[in-house]
């Protein structure tokens, strides 16, 4: 090879790692400055492209507690993986993300092939496992910011059956699971059936207007866990108010919802507050305490009442 | 990643491995395969570049190829064997072994290899040529040992030869299994142009 080839040769493989390398420019966007949400953060907004399986590539949108208009807060914060439902890109539940991120924790949300997360039931570990990495890896913007301390799993509908799926498939990683309006996939059977976990650890919310997955068909399925899972329901809750900008056709084949929108996320919000304040300290409070329960909350038994 | 997954990972890319190494002898062509050809394909994964020089109804090649996506370079190396059937060649089956150490750049260095199997058979018709084949490929990351993955896919293209390229549009779509969960859906769809720089 003379010289000039080996230049040649140098120039392309540079070229080839910076135009590779570009393509990892994190997109970060200040959305909610601190005393603007109900928690004591403000909010920030990461899209980022995570290298999994080797080769491949998942792009997450992760939302990071703030104490600036300007700055990320000093971590680290527990991690919440939130999966969306079918046919729901992620930022349709950002509302929900940034009231989990004001009250200090990273929220990740891994997308997935055509918004179907069982064709991508991988990809929030791989990303969570990409992001534990950026977190202990010096320079990072994610730096020393998330807890290595097992996270919390939450899900929407089919999101929260992968949800599922990842914290039986990371146990080490992952402590506490949230169904929201969602049930686990009766293949895990086996699996769940394994699987010892405390008291409130494994925690189910779902809609009383929900006809997509009724409150019947979650306490059924329910039963495929190895302990007892509370689950709360929201009274006059449907399906598609948990989704910004649903389609009719979403609508059509959910029920009427009895309350506006906002009543609905606020009573699921104040559940998930909870839900996030056993789960950052257990000793705080007791979840399967119905007593606790925000008000428009109330038990399987008392929605069969009022039937 | 449990040791049962880092064995099966391993012995695909040895498999493969060896089979790239293994002799060979070239028997006579039916029909001979242009001796040196570049094919260029760009796709919504990777953009690659290789040379190939054949002899007889083996084909050996190397090139460049990145995936921008994941922030990877890799040097793919492979040999492939063709057979033909039917008197003018319509149909020509063609299995490949193809190795690619890789360069990951994204999120932080790291060195990989990845090894593959393919299998297809080509219509060629006299305007339109078709593809169906099937893949396997396996990756390991070498500097951590932990991370894996293993793809099964099926092949499926158009061609049209002309006399100074060939052109291919193919779609390639299967499943990524590995990694820290269950894998995800793969799907691919390019362009390959390949310019034969000489004929027998």
């Amino acid at each position: 090879m003379t010289t000039i080839g080996r230049q040649n040769l140098f120039s392309v493989a540079l070229v080839s790692i910076l135009l590779t390398s570009a393509c990892g420019q994190d997109r970060l966007v200040h959305l909610f400055a601190p005393g603007s949400l109900p928690g004591e953060y403000g909010v920030a907004a990461l899209e980022r492209s995570f290298r999994v399986r080797v080769d491949e590539s998942v792009t997450a949108q992760i939302y990071l507690p703030t104490d600036t208009e300007e700055s990320l807060a000093s971590g680290p914060f527990p991690l919440v993986v939130f999966v969306a439902g079918a046919l729901v890109a992620p930022e349709q539940y950002a509302w929900m993300a940034t009231h989990i991120a004001s009250r200090g924790h990273l929220v990740v949300m891994a997308e997935h092939f055509a918004d179907l997360a069982i064709f991508s039931t991988g990809n929030s570990a791989d990303v969570v496992e990409a992001v534990d990495r950026a977190s202990s890896r010096e320079g990072d913007l994610l730096h020393g910011l998330v807890d290595p301390t097992p996270a919390f799993a939450m899900g929407h509908s089919l999101g929260g059956v992968i949800a599922t799926k990842t914290w039986l498939d990371r146990p080490e990683r992952f402590s506490h699971l949230a169904l929201i309006q969602s049930r686990p996939d009766p293949a895990d059977a086996g699996r769940l059936s394994e699987v010892t976990f405390s008291a409130g650890e494994v925690f189910a919310i779902a809609g009383s207007r929900d006809e997509r997955i009724p409150p019947e068909l979650v306490e059924e399925e329910l039963a495929l866990f190895n302990g007892e899972v509370p689950l709360a329901i929201v009274e006059g809750q449907n399906h598609f108010q948990l989704v910004d900008g649903s389609t009719i056709g979403q609508a059509a084949m959910d029920g009427a919802a009895t309350i506006e929108d906002a009543l609905s996320r606020e009573r699921l919000l104040a559940m998930l507050d909870l839900l996030l304040r056993f789960y950052d300290d257990p000793e705080a409070i007791d979840v399967t305490d119905h007593a606790v329960w925000p008000s428009g909350i109330i038990t399987f038994d008392e929605y069969q009442e009022a039937l | 990643m449990t040791s049962a997954l880092r064995i099966r990972a391993l012995a695909a890319m040895a498999f493969s491995i060896a089979a790239v190494l293994a002799p060979f002898s070239a028997p006579a062509a039916e029909i001979p395969l242009p001796d040196h050809a570049l094919m260029v394909r760009v796709s919504t994964a990777e953009i690659m570049a290789t040379y190939g020089r054949s002899i007889s109804n083996y084909e050996a090649w190397a090139g460049l190829a990145i995936r921008p996506g994941a922030g990877a370079v890799s040097a793919p190396v492979g040999v492939s064997r063709e057979w033909i059937r039917g008197s003018r060649g319509v149909y020509r089956l063609s299995a490949r072994v193809t190795v690619a150490p890789m360069l990951l750049a994204r999120d932080e260095t790291d060195f990989a290899l990845s090894a593959g199997l393919g299998v297809d058979n080509r219509f060629v018709g006299e305007r339109l040529s078709g593809l169906f084949g099937l893949e396997m490929d396996s990756a390991l990351v070498l500097t951590s040992m932990q991370d894996h993955r293993n793809r099964f896919l099926v092949v499926a293209g158009l061609g049209r030869t002309l006399p100074w390229l060939d052109v291919w549009l193919t779609g390639r779509a299967g499943y990524t299994s590995g990694g820290a969960g269950g894998g995800s859906l793969f799907t691919e769809l390019g362009v390959a142009v390949t310019f034969p720089l000489s004929k027998d």
